[in-house]
């Protein structure tokens, strides 16, 4: 039997990533698996903050945590900072605040206790923010109490020294690195990550974001080394900080178009699998670097192809379900993104939402709750921060909380406060912990 | 705020629905300052509604605090594993729907993927061997899921088989007990608002007026409320699912004690089989193009296992979903809500959800439209996605035997359920969804037990050799014979349990 041949062209990081989990997945005795290189990486700077889950992949392809870190120069992330797009400076983190008491909803105990003022009366009962703010980080402890178990992190990284490593992986999975995209005429799968969609032909739906960027890395510009990726809302657009264990990476993003180096066009793919052309990366959506977004999406879609990878190439059937589940993807987090731009007071512009998100957005403002559609990556706590963090707050709580009372209320909130306490004591700082466990050979904040 | 706040619920009908409604009110929204008054009338018969149900239900007992035994004493109920169809792929076919799954993932692909293989080096594609559920119901074996999750013997759900009629009587026990106001009357009027046409009160024969803040409408298929006094419109799905009468009778029980339902295809649509402890509930859905009540009935009972010990009772009904679940101050559970064949047990379930999902989008008195719009949202998934589901029974299927199965051979099908069938039959993916009552597993027991197979499967199963794929398989077969071998007979586990006698 004939080996079916796939084709990754590199280009930006979905590449390495694709050929990397591609490699450790298909079985070598009916697939063969190419990779083109093609230079450095494109969009690099977009990639260099992760959302919580690249942990999940790195684990499914073997890398692990302390190589990770230290192949790439990696620092820990609690979440993002956003400032000045609501009334004040939040982090949006990846869990959840608080605890549910007695089956009511966090947040609503808090309304209805009179207790919520603004998205800072949140702050004690969130371990990764207390930690984040107070500069401290040590690894969830599995066997702990919820809440200060339950946390989950992401990275800050240097994106071509990721690819490197993955596709150091990939070869050592049987995946044959090549220099000329000749090859990719004879395959039966193209996996385009060049950045640019492969046939023109395909409709590219387009989103109101920013419309051009500069990038820039510099040297460490605090003695500090964050544990958010800085989000600041800027007079012409905004600006991005990550901090990994080397360098800080800068992108500043703009409306206008002619005052960034590079231009850029926020959209879609209508069909990012068409035939035997598959558009990952860049090459299928552009969306700017929130909450780790651009990568994220790269992984989930290597992810879905693998999980939806059709035994015969030629069937159309499962290409379809593989766009079906990948734009809805895409679209619902591009909600995410129009909402943190259309719901903030830092800019006077339009920006349009989908029925979808108006009505999520609506709900919430109405009476608190998250609407939850299939498809929908983010948890529930970064839509409610996102809401409140710019100021939306519910005009109405769920009934259930009414009749809290607040000798029953208070005491577990001041229980929940005094463990998040009790535990950041024993957290080493940020610096300690990765000199002690995985700092990179060229780790600037010894 | 608080001139908003809800402080009077009347609930329409006390079937089912109506009492499921009014113990699930008052059991979660016990702290408000609510009045909650369910009216009713003896004159009006109620339908018992799926004497089957899903293990969902298990769920709402216990947010409400009722003991399981206790309960299933009142209501002499039997355990159910899952349900038995028997004729539908092609006559002489039989399979069991289980609550829970068959195998367990290997390296990150479903285990039904391994299967595929095996088959095609000539394995029995039969999924039965590998469930737990499936063959503890075959041996007519029952104990509870061991709490251990890594013990096999926790590997499944449970349902109960009951009387529904004395369901609705323990939940009115349970809800009056609570605070619940019952009021026997027939309602002859109901007043609407002039401004805003929500419902302002129902006038009953006596010539009382009940008014209220929101009305529940539980009257069952004629919508008393949602359709005769609202106009909602209802979506007619006959053309997809084409049954429209039903004919039940009791019998004697007759044989073991059985931990299933079943539900057996015939020539102008199919016949249930629920096993309770003290009697046998059976009935024949048809549709009436095909077959003529009377032989219906005939069918029926020639069907039946023992003594008949009820006379037959046909009911009719169209298949399909009101426009809006929630319209203005009134919601509609239960029959006046839409109506699915029983042919999974949804009846039940579907009320469930529409109180959990009402109690979620618990409003304020002027029951604002986005609160409507979120709760129609979910119940319209609810029913379109049941909907699909048992309509692959109908369309995953050879039969062509009569007039009916001819019928729906040629007939169009929904996009989103054909789309669903052929990714199955390609590759042996299921297109999942998080909101609905059937997950990946249910619809890999019907299109397996239907004998659509999948023509490949997932190409990342090749990594297990496959000189030890029948080890593995094995394995795990002998794992639930084992178990099941262990397991206690369902009908000494209901005397030790619950016996109602």
């Amino acid at each position: 039997m004939t080996r079916q041949r796939i084709v990754i062209l590199g280009g930006d990081l979905s590449g390495a990533m694709a050929a990397a989990y591609l490699g450790h997945h298909l079985p070598s005795k009916t697939y063969e698996i190419f990779y083109v290189n093609n230079g450095p990486l494109v969009k690099s700077e977009w990639c260099a903050s992760s959302y919580s889950d690249l942990r999940k992949f790195n684990q499914k392809i073997k890398i692990g945590e302390a190589e990770f870190a230290k192949s790439c120069a990696a620092s820990l992330k609690l979440g993002e900072n956003y400032t000045g797009w609501g009334p004040s400076s939040y982090i949006n983190s990846f869990v959840d605040y608080g605890a549910n008491i007695m089956g009511v909803n966090f947040i609503d105990l808090m309304l209805q206790q009179g207790l919520y003022n603004s998205i800072d009366d949140l702050i004690p009962y969130s371990l990764p923010v207390r930690a984040a703010k107070e500069g401290k980080f040590l690894p969830p402890d599995t066997k702990g109490r919820p809440i200060v178990s339950d946390f989950d992190y992401g990275y800050h990284f240097n994106p071509q020294a990721y690819a490197s490593l993955l596709l150091g992986r990939a070869k050592s999975f049987g995946v044959e690195m090549v220099q000329t995209r000749s090859i990719s005429e004879s395959a039966d799968l193209i996996i385009n990550a060049t950045g640019t969609p492969l046939n023109e032909t395909d409709n590219f739906m387009s989103w109101i974001g920013c419309k051009s960027y500069t990038a820039r890395s510099l040297a460490p510009q605090s003695s500090k080394l964050s544990l958010t990726t800085d989000i600041t809302a800027k007079d012409k657009g905004w600006t991005l900080t990550a901090s990994d264990q080397t360098q800080d990476i800068v992108i500043d993003f703009f409306f206008d178009e002619e005052m960034g180096e590079h231009q850029h066009h926020c959209g879609r793919l209508s069909k990012p699998w068409s035939d035997r052309v598959l558009n990952i990366g860049f090459a299928a959506i552009c969306v700017e670097p929130l909450m780790g977004s651009p990568l994220r999406l790269m992984q989930h879609d290597i992810e879905r192809l693998v999980k939806l990878f059709p035994p015969n190439l030629t069937d159309p059937i499962e290409r379809e379900e593989y766009n079906r589940q990948t734009v809805s993807t895409y679209d619902r987090l591009w909600d995410y993104h129009a909402l943190q731009y259309a719901s903030s007071s830092a800019w006077q512009r339009d920006f349009p939402l989908t029925a979808k998100a108006t009505h999520k957005r609506d709900v919430f403002a109405a009476r608190g709750r998250i609407v939850t559609y299939e498809e929908d990556m983010l948890f529930r706590d970064n839509w409610t921060t996102l809401f409140l963090g710019q100021g939306i707050t519910p005009q109405r709580i769920d009934p259930f909380a009414e009749n809290l009372k607040a000798k029953d209320v208070n005491p577990q909130l001041n229980a929940i406060e005094k463990i998040i306490t009790q535990a950041l004591r024993s957290m080493p700082r940020h610096e300690e912990f990765i000199a002690k466990q995985c700092a990179a050979r060229r780790f600037a904040y010894k | 705020m608080d001139n908003k706040k809800v402080t009077s619920i009347v609930i329409v009908g006390g079937g089912t629905a109506g009492w499921m409604t009014a113990a699930g009110l008052c059991a979660t929204l016990r702290n408000q300052e609510l009045s909650i008054t369910l009216i009713e009338s003896a004159a009006i018969g109620t339908v018992g509604v799926g004497e089957a149900t899903l293990p969902h239900i298990r769920f709402f007992n216990q947010r409400l605090g009722i003991n399981e035994a206790e309960l299933m004493k009142a209501t002499k109920a039997t355990f159910k594993l899952g349900i038995e169809f028997k004729d539908w792929g092609k006559i002489g076919d039989s399979y069991i729907h289980p609550f829970g799954n068959f195998g367990e993932d290997i390296a990150r692909v479903g285990f039904h993927h391994y299967v595929s293989r095996a088959a095609q080096q000539g394995f029995d594609i039969h999924l039965d061997k590998w469930s737990l559920p499936v063959m503890a119901a075959r041996h007519g074996k029952f104990q509870l899921p061991h709490p251990d999750p890594n013990n096999i013997l926790s590997s499944f759900g449970f349902a109960y088989q009951f009387d529904a009629g004395l369901y609705a009587k323990f939940l009115r026990a349970f809800s009056e007990k609570r605070g619940i106001k019952r009021i026997e009357g027939r309602i002859i009027d109901v007043n609407l608002r002039s401004e805003n046409g929500f419902i302002s009160s129902v006038k009953l024969e006596d010539g009382s007026d009940i008014e209220a803040d929101i009305f529940i409408d539980c009257s069952g298929f004629r919508g008393l409320l949602i359709e005769q006094a609202l106009e909602t419109g209802y979506k007619d799905w006959t053309n997809f699912l084409p049954c429209d009468r039903a004919v039940t009778a009791a019998c004697e029980h007759e044989g073991p004690s059985l931990p299933y339902t079943t539900a057996t295809a015939k020539s102008a649509g199919w016949q249930w089989r629920i096993p309770l402890q003290h009697r046998t509930g059976n009935g024949y859905v048809y549709c009436s193009d095909h077959i003529s009540d009377d032989e219906a009935a005939a069918s029926m009972l020639a069907d039946l296992e023992g003594d008949q010990r009820s006379e037959p009772k046909t009911l009719r009904f169209k298949t399909g979903q009101r426009n809006k679940s929630w319209h203005k101050n009134c919601i509609a559970i239960g029959l006046s809500g839409g109506f699915l064949e029983p042919l999974e047990s949804t009846g039940i379930f579907l009320i469930q959800e529409a109180i959990t999902n009402f109690i979620e989008m618990f409003p304020t008195k002027d029951c604002p439209q986005i609160d409507q719009d979120e709760y129609n949202r979910i119940m319209d998934l609810n029913f379109e996605r049941v909907r699909d589901f048992l309509l692959l029974h109908y369309v995953a299927t050879t039969r062509d035997d009569s007039p009916f199965w001819r019928h729906i051979r040629d007939m169009e099908l929904p996009e989103s359920l054909t789309y669903k069938m052929e990714l199955f039959k390609s590759s042996g993916r299921v297109v999942s969804y998080d909101v609905g009552a059937f997950k990946d597993p249910s619809w890999l027991a019907v299109y397996y037990g239907q004998g659509i197979i999948p023509r490949a499967y997932d190409p990342v199963a090749d990594h297990i050799p496959l000189e030890s794929l029948p080890q593995h398989l094995g394995k795990v077969e002998n794992e639930v014979a084992q178990a099941v071998e262990s397991m206690s007979r369902h009908g000494d586990y209901i005397r030790q349990y619950c016996n109602a006698a």
